[in-house]
């Protein structure tokens, strides 16, 4: 079914078939337009700036494969076919007020850096491999009436963050279909949409407390060039009691360092079981985090990567881990939640940059050789959000 | 044929729900449709198989096709 056949004739429906937008600067705006027909902005990569004030129907790949796409406005888009917000790999927000019904499927599907989704009190269901890009700190789902089903858990299984939704149906999607088995493997997932703060820095009950909104990292280190053979004692002990910390990397690691079967540590912590972020010399190429708390409970991402250059984040809330390695353009982007068990670690022992320290033989091993250029931590659990944008400024 | 396995996460008991045909299926006594459904084990919920088949959106042709991202 086509936009002629949705919205009948009287619809002002226009292709764009010829335009690159270039001419524009990647800036399409136009308010006389009400609906995008099939495939219409598919794969223009110039685009920037999208603005279609009055467009309320977005046809089957009607934004598509819009690698440059930074900001939509589409207030008024009331329907949306499938694969639209697909692989638009640099945009971060998607706010859709006047969605109604269900939303296509693959809706933002392997848009990697999107983490602020809003839908409007109209959406009632998420469509198959809608939202796969495997972060999405925030989640907003308005509707006050019903739960916004989702049609499979597997496409959401590496969620960051919250999904904040009416108060009243809070409880109603801890058992809603497909969404409690993601509410089992994140208890927090659900917040209360009237806890939601709009501020730009602080979301979430977990910074709600703090006095001052900016949260100010306990450590940090600039360009600091690691030759293989020294390390680098933070002075920092991540734990108090309730087990929050966040750790912010950019790093650079030479191409073939370190040999077959070796690691590169990027930073670690030890003293009855501790955790490891390094880089993997196998034949993946890949970063790890090895973490061993009592009980050995590990984690790990694996994902290949065409440069040596690595932005890496570790975010703890007591048990729960989220670890993240984005590559500089953002086109991968791999999170791992991990609820760890047993205890929380015990923090005697100091944050370590550069190496591997194992306090059993207080030794230093897995010697980094390459370059953080920015490391940033924080006694603090940052959202996911938060994350990314530090990340941004890195 | 529907379908169920039991699943565990974080000691939530939870049941899975398909159908091993390929088809979608229905939440008995609403509309709503889906590929599959996971519920905690203890919620009651039953489904009938429908006759719409899980279709594979285009983008997914073409990681089929070539075997990875596109």
């Amino acid at each position: 079914m086509n936009n002629s056949e949705i919205l009948g004739e009287e619809a002002a429906v226009r292709q764009i078939v010829e335009d690159d937008f270039s001419a524009t600067n990647g800036v399409f705006e136009d308010d006389s337009i009400t609906a995008l027909r099939a495939s219409s902005l598919r794969g223009k990569t110039n685009l920037k700036i999208l603005s279609l004030p009055n467009c309320t129907n977005l046809g089957l790949d009607a934004i598509n494969g819009n690698a440059s796409l930074e900001s939509v406005s589409l207030e008024k888009v009331k329907t949306i076919d499938s694969n639209n917000f697909h692989s638009a790999n640099i945009l971060k927000e998607l706010v859709l007020p006047s969605v109604e019904g269900a939303l296509g499927g693959n809706f933002a599907r392997e848009s990697y850096s999107i983490i602020h989704v809003d839908l409007g009190v109209g959406a009632t269901k998420l469509n198959n491999d809608s939202l796969s890009s495997k972060i999405c700190d925030e989640l907003i789902l308005r509707n006050p009436n019903q739960v916004v089903e989702i049609t499979g858990s597997a496409y959401y299984a590496n969620l960051v963050g919250h999904v904040y939704v009416p108060s009243a149906l809070v409880s109603s999607y801890q058992t809603a279909t497909n969404w409690a088995a993601l509410y089992a493997k994140q208890p927090d997932l659900f917040r209360a949409l009237e806890n939601y703060t709009v501020d730009g820095t602080i979301t979430g009950e977990l910074n709600q407390t703090l006095a001052n909104p900016e949260v100010q990292p306990v450590y940090t280190l600039s360009d600091q060039y690691f030759d293989g053979s020294t390390y680098i004692d933070t002075g920092v002990k991540l734990y108090d009691t309730d087990g929050k910390f966040t750790i912010l990397m950019k790093v650079t690691i030479p191409s073939g360092y370190p040999s077959s079967g070796r690691y590169a540590c990027c930073f670690s912590q030890s003293l009855g079981g501790g955790f490891y972020f390094h880089k993997n010399a196998n034949s993946s190429d890949s970063m790890y985090v090895h973490f061993h708390p009592t009980g050995s409970t590990n984690g790990y991402l694996i994902d290949a990567y065409s440069s040596g250059e690595y932005l890496l984040y570790v975010r703890s809330v007591g048990l729960n881990l989220a670890m993240g390695t984005l590559n500089l353009d953002r086109s991968h982007h791999n999170v791992r939640n991990i609820t760890r068990t047993g205890t929380l670690i015990n923090h005697s022992n100091n944050l370590i940059l550069g190496a591997h320290y194992d306090d059993s033989t207080n030794t230093y091993s897995y010697y980094l050789k390459g370059t953080m250029h920015k490391v940033k931590v924080y006694k603090e659990a940052l959202t996911g959000h938060q994350i990314l944008k530090e990340l941004d400024s890195f | 044929m529907i379908k169920t396995e039991s699943l565990t996460i974080n000691s939530h008991a939870l049941i899975r729900t398909y159908s091993d045909a390929g088809f979608k299926i229905r939440k008995d006594g609403t509309d709503e449709i889906y590929d599959e459904a996971i519920d905690p084990a203890d919620s009651g919920r039953t489904y009938t198989e429908t006759d719409e088949s899980i279709e594979v959106e285009p983008e997914e042709i073409v990681d089929i096709l070539t075997g990875g991202e596109s």
